[in-house]
């Protein structure tokens, strides 16, 4: 039988390596990395793209960035030219058998940086970032090739060739801390973010809901604020806020910090989706520009800027954008669609955006600023807000409530029962009332109001004795909170006693 | 011979390539003018601008037009865009001047050909200064990485960086550059600003190139809105405390407000600082000189705080509508750097309106402006219109013609008083487009066109606005390599004079 190289075996061991670690584990951040990127036809974006510095490997490596689109496609485009380089290694530095391995070494190099992102996603400043390194090592492995081919005949035990060879991997790779790489492979509120956010962009709320934690899953780790931010979106556009809201894990934690030093913040990496799904249509336009002009433009802010342009009713900009985006390869459909909604403003009162942000715009106009800090903003903005319009109502009541603000949210709840006296009150909200009701500072006499006293008021009063026995004992905080989320931990209360460390961003 | 032939294929493709489209004959008569990108319908344009090229936004797949002047005609078109031959052009320009060039506009839909009305672009006998310049900024709020001031050859498609502020520093050590400005239209004598990471005042005093720190202890700020003295080495500031707020809202998106302003006279050869104004009730702004040096034209706002136990700014937010600037003028004596008593030009707060940016023509007669409804800012109110005043009567000139239903801001004289050009953004109401009027002698505005380029759909495709853009009647000739390296060095400090 005849033995099969090792030349061949190395390479056929890194393509199926690289496509479980590409399409079939990280196909969300491969997606959004074309997300993040833009590659459009015609002068105008290559003469921007080109007149800097290493323009056309920009130009080239945001055309093959678009492929991500389809992360199969993609990787497949990038493995091939991994393949490609491999081959022309192999060749051209007269690698043996007993060498080929050090023509892997530049692809996996490629490999790594291709998934060394994380967080740094949102503040990448290349947006041929996937491709760049991968199109710079073809050219440099085919030009290194044809410099060492004078030196064939005085190179027979590819001495010269191997260290070529082995050389080019360290000039190419632009070498990320290693924590990143383990941000995009390991963490999964990274993972779960980048799926919501997609979800979230395309209405799909029910997928969004999927990937948020509840509170019965006790070994689940925390999500990231913008993932209960997220998570609330999806629950607001299916009327599940107040019935549901509780029944996930609240307590947001900041992401994860990488050694780079890298703080995220939530206006670079979601900032103009969340507020956009909240009817606040001017400040996602700001935040799209303003990540625009501190990154590059990308599909993702485009899409941004068209919606938020139609639901303004700024109709010529939103052509503009419209027409920048119908020359781009995969997103000319979606494109297309806005352009009809542009000229049919009836088509579009039907779309799922129209209906889900439209009558949150109803509120009247501000002049305001939130400081680069998204969530503060809406906490802030949304637990002040007088609005007795139903919709913002109910807004105005999550985010008393996750604001922890008693006043707020009394004046609020006593709006809206008295708006809504004809039904059940959701549990959450009877349980936030007893508790406020309890206390000095409630702005609002509830001794005509009927609670529950099984569900609500005797309930509470067991949470409160529990909670005091396990602080005489000693215990902290957090232990406490452990050990009564199992019977609490989807009642306000807990949330009230035990999510103390507001971490905004 | 099969080099010959090689040959004769390269240049019958050469051929095929450059042959002219032929006027479609037979084509349906369309009782309308065509929808072009840009609008050259009906404009004045100077005898020497660049060629107008532009789409035909009609639907259709493919265009001719016809365009014939004094003395002879040319076809073009390619595709949907119709690409004007530069040379062809200067020589139409040249032989149309003070006449029009009629243009005939065919357009191809499912193989049928429709011949739309044809428009007239008239040549003004007067030429438009050759050179202009303008800062390239995103219509972005707070952030600013990419900016970069440039020049344009306007007679051609030429443009050059007159600086890059990526050129230095960027992200957190960025610097935000803005405000350049020139000495009577010329660049031997000009400025621009960096802020943030080694700001200071750049300063082209003829040979030398200096970088300024204008903050002195008895100012606001360093200097902000420039106005070179049109003979006198000495240069009129604003000083600003200006902070930004955003409607959560409007379409107006932002309001900049100054929560105080003052104006400082820089004597650049003494490196002096001196006070013209700075009256706490008043938020004076925008210097801008008469040609004979002899008036600064200015405007101001008298506000004042009601409200101690909040901070000013919170209080110009709440009372942002307020907030409205009116026309002042005061007398200057080369001699004594000395200013005379303010006088009222125009008196925009009475109407509920507020007055910006004013600009005197050469001859002395005019005086151009922003008119919104408040504030300083007006690039972002829709409402803002360009208004001129005769200075000899006082009367409003009507030059309503220039405007549009969306924000006109920033209006500036060519050197011959002939053309005002201003920033617009009519075209999608959020970035803002250099736009370009005749003013004849009679003192008449005529209908504005937006500055050529090379691909019409240029503007379409191209995400950044013009700001402030400014003629000059020559290039700068100092290299953005030698504002660079001034731009390293530690800016030198003004001296306050009291």
């Amino acid at each position: 039988m005849k033995k099969i190289k090792l030349t061949y075996i190395y390479i056929v061991a890194f393509v199926i390596v690289a496509y479980i670690l590409l399409p079939i584990m990280n196909a969300p951040y491969l997606y959004a990395l074309q997300e993040h990127s833009l590659f459009v036809t015609g002068h105008t974006f290559m003469e921007e793209t080109v007149k800097h510095h290493g323009g056309w490997l920009v130009w080239i490596s945001c055309y093959l960035t678009q492929f991500f689109y389809y992360p199969w496609l993609g990787s497949s485009i990038i493995i091939a030219m991994w393949v490609a380089t491999y081959f022309v290694c192999i060749k051209g530095f007269m690698l043996n058998d007993k060498w080929a391995w050090t023509a892997i070494l530049p692809l996996a190099f490629r490999l790594y940086d291709l998934l060394s992102l994380g967080y740094w996603l949102y503040y990448a400043k290349e947006p041929g970032y996937a491709f760049e390194s991968t199109v710079t090592m073809l050219l440099v492995a085919c030009l290194g090739s044809i410099l060492v081919y004078p030196l064939r005949r005085y190179a027979k035990n590819q001495i010269v060739s191997m260290a070529i060879a082995t050389i080019i991997p360290f000039l190419l790779p632009s070498w990320r801390h290693y924590d990143n790489f383990g941000t995009t492979m390991l963490d999964t509120n990274f993972r779960k973010e980048l799926k919501m956010y997609r979800a979230i962009n395309e209405c799909q709320w029910e997928k969004a809901l999927a990937e948020a934690p509840l509170c019965k899953d006790e070994n689940a780790k925390d999500p990231t604020n913008l993932m209960v931010i997220m998570k609330n979106i999806a629950l607001m556009n299916t009327d599940q806020t107040l019935d549901k809201m509780y029944e996930y894990n609240n307590c947001g934690v900041l992401p994860s910090k990488t050694a780079d030093s890298l703080n995220v913040s939530m206006s670079r990496q979601a900032g103009p989706l969340v507020y956009l799904r909240y009817g606040m249509v001017n400040y996602a336009y700001r935040w799209a520009m303003e990540n625009s002009v501190r990154g590059y433009q990308n599909v993702d802010n485009l899409k941004i800027m068209i919606r938020c342009a139609v639901l303004n009713q700024e109709w010529e900009v939103a052509m503009k954008y419209i027409t920048i985006l119908k020359g781009t390869t995969f997103h000319k459909s979606w494109a297309k669609t806005w352009e009809i909604y542009v000229h049919d403003g009836q088509l579009f009162s039907l779309d799922e955006e129209f209906r889900t942000v439209y009558p949150l715009m109803m509120n009247h106009n501000d002049l305001d600023t939130d400081e680069g800090n998204v969530q503060r903003y809406l906490l802030e903005h949304f637990t002040n807000m007088d609005t007795r319009n139903p919709r913002l109502e109910e807004l105005a009541l999550t985010f008393s409530l996750q604001a922890q603000a008693c006043n707020e949210f009394m004046i609020n709840f006593y709006y809206f029962f008295m708006n809504h006296k004809d039904i059940q009150m959701p549990r959450i909200l009877d349980e936030a009332a007893y508790m406020f009701s309890q206390l000095d500072e409630c702005p609002i006499d509830m001794t005509g109001y009927n609670f529950d006293q099984i569900t609500i008021a005797d309930k509470y009063n067991r949470f409160a004795e529990e909670y005091q026995s396990h602080l005489h004992k000693g215990l902290e905080t957090k232990e406490i909170g452990e050990k009564m989320r199992k019977q609490y931990g989807n009642t306000y209360w807990w949330y009230y006693y035990f999510y103390t460390e507001f971490n905004l961003y | 011979m099969k080099k010959i032939l090689t040959i004769l294929s390269l240049a019958a493709l050469l051929v095929a390539c450059s042959s002219r489209p032929s006027v479609p004959t037979g084509a349906q008569k369309e009782d309308k003018t065509p929808v072009i990108q840009p609008d050259y319908t009906e404009v004045t344009i100077p005898c020497n601008i660049a060629p107008c090229n532009f789409a035909v936004l009609e639907p259709c797949d493919e265009v001719v037009a016809r365009i014939i002047y004094n003395g002879g005609e040319y076809t073009y078109g390619e595709g949907r865009k119709v690409i004007i031959d530069e040379a062809e052009w200067k020589q139409m320009l040249e032989a149309s001047k003070g006449k029009d060039i009629k243009v005939e506009v065919y357009a191809k839909k499912d193989g049928n050909w429709k011949a739309y009305k044809a428009f007239n672009i008239n040549v003004a006998e007067e030429e438009i200064d050759q050179y202009i310049s303008y800062r390239l900024i995103q219509p972005s709020y707070v952030a600013y990485e990419q900016l970069s001031i440039n020049q344009r050859d306007i007679t051609t498609f030429e443009e050059k960086d007159i600086y890059n502020n990526m050129s230095v520093s960027t992200e957190k050590d960025g610097q935000c550059i803005n405000c350049h400005s020139y000495q009577n239209y010329k660049t031997d004598h000009m400025l621009f600003h960096m802020r943030q990471s080694l700001g200071g005042t750049m300063i082209v005093n003829g040979n030398s190139v200096q970088k300024i720190d204008l903050k002195t202890e008895g100012t606001i700020s360093a200097g902000v809105y420039p106005a070179w003295h049109p003979t006198k080495n000495v240069i009129a500031f604003s000083t600003n405390k200006t902070g930004q707020s955003f409607h959560t809202k409007d379409n107006a998106k932002i309001e900049v407000q100054d929560t105080q302003s003052d104006l400082i006279l820089y004597d650049v050869d003494k490196n002096e600082v001196h006070i013209i104004a700075n009256d706490s009730l008043e938020l004076e702004v925008f210097p801008t000189w008469a040609p004979d040096g002899k008036t600064l034209y200015y405007c101001s706002a008298h506000f004042e705080y009601q409200n101690d136990s909040i901070a000013k700014e919170s209080e110009m937010i709440k009372r942002y509508k307020e907030c409205r600037y009116d026309l002042y003028k005061m007398s200057f004596d080369e001699k004594t750097l000395k200013f005379g008593p303010r006088e009222l030009i125009y008196c925009a707060s009475e109407n509920e309106q507020s007055a910006t940016l004013p600009r005197i023509s050469p001859d002395g007669r005019y005086l151009v402006f922003a008119l919104g409804n408040w504030g300083c800012f007006h690039i972002w109110h829709p409402e803002a219109d360009v208004k001129c005043i005769d200075l000899k009567t006082n009367e409003m000139v009507d030059v309503s013609i220039i405007n549009s239903k969306y924000a006109e801001s920033y209006p500036v004289f060519s050197s011959n008083g002939r053309w005002i050009m201003m920033e617009s953004r009519r075209d999608d109401s959020n970035y803002t487009r250099p736009y370009i009027a005749y003013f004849d002698k009679k003192g008449k505005a005529h209908k504005a066109f937006e500055l050529p380029q090379k691909d019409p759909s240029f503007y379409t495709y191209f995400l950044r606005s013009y700001n402030r853009t400014e003629f000059m009647v020559e290039p700068v000739s100092v290299t953005p390599q030698e504002f660079t390296a001034v731009a390293k060095t530690d800016a030198k400090k003004a001296t306050l004079v009291k």
